[in-house]
């Protein structure tokens, strides 16, 4: 679960995953929000980059002290990315505007996926995972028992004290 | 309430939705290393930023920080406690703005969050106090209620970690951000509709009393029960080895939450007079 999300964001479009949350029913402005947000991330942080950079070239010493003198170092370079990122709104707002958004509440979508035989052989995997998780959580007898017929269970943590 | 959905309609709007998410995540996503319980918490500066989003954006604000926390939980954290997460960061930004105009504390000339008084800044404190607490009873009676993690250990992790932030970076913050955010007229007070605005007073202030009460008592009430069960605070909480999704604490948080949710409803009827 802890790298499901990793590989969802790895491995998916943002433009699929706003027309996926359109298509579950998510209205298309949450949707959109949330997709600009994610596209955000890593500009954020390019711009927070870029001023330390600046920053360092005019003579800041970043790297000396330890972590809590850091921290106070690293902590006013944030601000100019805050104050950057926020001025943009009103130019940003401007542009979605000036290209239609928010005109018509129908809208038509240049991606359109439909779901086929793969899809839904994924969807009962993963239902089957879940499932399968659920029984384990509530039953751990059954994950032991499978463990203890591998050759390394000695190894196991825990071994030989298990929910047995 | 009903401002949540309506500024919805403003473009303006949608674009502070996406900007404090992405500040949130930004902010949130390089201390996932720094892990305080594995799969649930880390340390969080991050949490500076729901308080001024709330109290600057208002409900942009509060849809961010619900957004940013929940991109913030797909690099390491993401599992079925992140739907109490996503109402719990909403809480942290909703409530301060509800409280700071609803509790009755400033007139209506003084409503602008300019941190400039000391009477502002010690509001300023008593809404990241409660916008804290409102995350922490969400999301530890959720995961109590999934029977995941002790109510007390979490609730008060949750507390101090979302608490400390908001207070030593938030108010310097503040103080830097909202005279320009007031120049770039992106206070959501002055992009909402007229109507869509808060009033203080009437059942507003009555909503704005019940918001505070349910979370301290939700809070309290509900660490109070779990010490009741053998549940400790902090890191003890989880060698304690108390019991997890008891009754007490189930009902004494979740009457909490439920009057937190109540309180929001009653707080939309602003035009009491």
């Amino acid at each position: 679960m802890i790298i499901a999300g990793m590989v969802f964001l790895s491995t998916t479009k943002i433009e699929e995953i706003a027309e996926g949350l359109v298509k579950l029913k998510v209205p298309y402005r949450g949707a959109f929000a949330f997709a600009t947000a994610i596209r955000l991330v890593p500009m954020i942080v390019a711009t927070s980059y870029t001023i330390i950079q600046a920053q360092k070239s005019r003579g800041l010493d970043l790297d000396t002290g330890n972590i809590l003198q850091k921290a106070r170092k690293y902590l006013p370079l944030m601000i100019p990315t805050f104050i950057s990122v926020i001025r943009s709104t009103n130019i940003f707002s401007m542009a979605l505007e000036s290209k239609g958004f928010g005109y018509s509440k129908k809208r038509t979508n240049y991606l359109n996926h439909t779901m086929g035989g793969k899809d839904y052989i994924m969807l009962f995997l993963g239902v089957l995972i879940l499932a399968l998780a659920i029984y384990i959580k509530k039953y751990p007898g059954l994950y032991d028992n499978f463990v203890l017929q591998l050759s390394w269970s000695e190894f196991a943590p825990g071994y030989p004290n298990w929910s047995l | 309430m009903k401002e949540i959905f309506t500024m919805w309609k403003k473009t303006k709007m949608v674009v502070l939705v996406a900007l404090s998410a992405g500040l949130y995540a930004a902010v949130l996503i390089p201390f996932k290393g720094f892990v305080l319980i594995p799969g649930i918490t880390e340390i969080r500066p991050a949490s500076a930023l729901p308080i001024l989003f709330g109290l600057l954006f208002g409900p942009a604000g509060a849809w961010g920080a619900a957004i940013g926390n929940l991109i913030g939980d797909f690099f390491g954290s993401l599992g079925i406690g992140s739907i109490f997460g996503f109402i719990g960061n909403f809480m942290f930004a909703y409530v301060p703005y509800k409280i700071w105009t609803n509790l009755g504390v400033f007139g209506a000339d003084e409503l602008e969050p300019d941190l400039k008084s000391g009477k502002k800044i010690m509001m300023f404190v008593l809404v990241s106090i409660l916008g804290a607490a409102a995350c922490a009873l969400v999301i530890a009676w959720g995961l109590e209620v999934l029977g995941m993690v002790p109510f007390a250990a979490l609730a008060s992790i949750i507390t101090l970690n979302n608490l400390i932030p908001s207070i030593v970076i938030g108010i310097p913050l503040g103080l830097i951000l909202f005279p320009r955010i007031k120049k770039w007229d992106l206070l959501w007070t002055d992009i909402v509709d007229q109507e869509d605005t808060l009033s203080s007073g009437g059942i507003s202030k009555v909503g704005g009393i019940l918001m505070t009460v349910s979370i301290l008592f939700g809070l309290i009430g509900g660490l109070l029960a779990a010490f009741g069960v053998g549940q400790a605070m902090f890191y003890s909480g989880f060698g304690a080895e108390g019991e997890v999704g008891s009754t007490g604490v189930l009902l004494i948080a979740g009457i909490g939450t439920a009057g937190l949710i109540i309180a929001s409803f009653l707080q939309s009827f602003n035009k009491a007079e």
